[in-house]
């Protein structure tokens, strides 16, 4: 894959796609301290790392129609937010994600009339934004129970790491959303699972332990019908 | 040598296990400090500054287009350092890639991995880099 625009993105904020609101990324951080500790032993700079931290801003357009960014920007939640920014809409595509907190909801009106706002959410819960790769092709629609298409890693890992899941919506029914590896291709295992039997727009994150397998994919079970749902995967 | 603009140029930064990767085609620029902590020890009978050295230092910026099996699998995991290994191997040669031609080496530590995707499309990135053990960044030439 060669170097790529930033057309053709997603951005989930806990289970609201507000893709068409965003007029752009402005910053996706993962960000490390660094403590100068030279001994007097050394004629150079010695540093070690401190603590991480994490940022996804991005700038708004004024929506206030139901289920769009004023809607979910605008109350400036208290409680913590997942935000996820898929890069591509394919299965295998890299994705961003962050539990932020939302700490503005801020608007400028020019003097031509436009509106544009920002938002800036900053790592918590002592995780800093990660990278992995969409399970999904975008915000994908499963019509029934079924699985997603296969994702590639080229090898296994043996550090675990994190999924996480934006349902957007449902036509009827519930739906279970779990995460397997193969080793093959061919036989599969589920690693994690998120909360079962959802029926109404969410997200969730979820912590993987131990070795995940080269393969992985998204399976949807349960009796529903067009589940929109996103997940991404990123390992230790 | 006549002067010479920086064209080609190459970095290679290690990955997470401590493999130089050559990642300059997804790169379009690069901003390298090498500075040297200075103490003013100015004495009453001096009419002018003295100064001391002090630690060296080194500070790379590189920015680049987004490239999701390039720069960002170096990147995106920055913070992870090989098993005994101090930081991440830093060669940038500004100035040609012919034998020769001047490279300068660190072991860097790097601090952050920052993306914007612009209202125009654009999709970019910049990692900024610091010296990590305690050992002054050297020039030296291409093999």
């Amino acid at each position: 894959m060669a170097k790529i625009s930033g057309l053709g993105q997603r951005l989930l904020v806990r289970g609201y796609d507000l893709s068409g609101d965003i007029a752009a990324i402005t910053k996706a951080s993962r960000r490390r301290a660094l403590k100068e500790m030279p001994g007097i032993d050394v004629r150079a700079q010695e540093r070690r790392y401190l603590i991480g931290d994490g940022e996804l801003s991005v700038n708004v357009y004024f929506d206030p129609d139901p289920g769009r960014a004023h809607e979910v920007y605008g109350g400036l939640p208290d409680s913590d937010v997942l935000m996820t920014w898929l890069l591509g809409t394919a299965a295998g595509d890299p994705a961003a994600s962050l539990i932020a907190k939302q700490v503005s909801y801020d608007w400028q009106r020019g003097d031509d009339g436009a509106l544009l706002g920002s938002v800036q959410g900053l790592a918590t819960a002592g995780q800093p934004l990660e990278w992995g790769r969409s399970l999904t092709g975008g915000v994908q629609t499963f019509g029934a129970a079924g699985n997603g298409a296969t994702v590639d890693d080229s090898a296994a890992t043996a550090k675990g790491g994190w999924a996480v899941l934006h349902l957007v919506s449902i036509g009827s029914g519930a739906v279970s959303v779990a995460v397997q590896d193969s080793a093959d291709g061919t036989m599969w295992a589920t690693i994690g699972s998120f909360t079962a039997n959802l029926n109404a727009r969410t997200s969730e994150r979820i912590t993987i332990s131990g070795t995940i397998r080269r393969y992985v994919r998204v399976v949807t079970t349960g009796t529903f019908s067009n589940a929109a749902l996103c997940v991404a995967l990123g390992r230790y | 040598m006549a002067k010479r603009a920086g064209i080609p140029s190459r970095i290679r930064v290690d990955d997470s296990a401590g493999t130089l990767v050559d990642i300059s085609g997804d790169v379009h620029s690069v901003s390298l400090k090498t500075p040297r902590g200075v103490h003013e020890v100015t004495g009453l009978n001096k009419s002018a500054v003295e100064r001391l050295f002090l630690l060296k230092d080194a500070e790379i910026s590189i920015s680049g287009t987004f490239n999701p099996t390039g720069a960002h699998q170096v990147f995106k995991d920055f913070d992870t350092i090989a098993t005994g290994q101090v930081g991440r191997t830093v060669e940038y040669a500004p100035a040609g890639t012919a034998s020769g031609d001047p490279v300068i080496t660190f072991e860097a530590l790097f601090e952050s991995y920052d993306i914007e995707r612009g209202d125009d499309g654009k999709l970019t990135w910049t990692a900024t880099g610091r010296l990590a053990d305690g050992t002054a960044p050297s020039w030296s030439t291409l093999p």
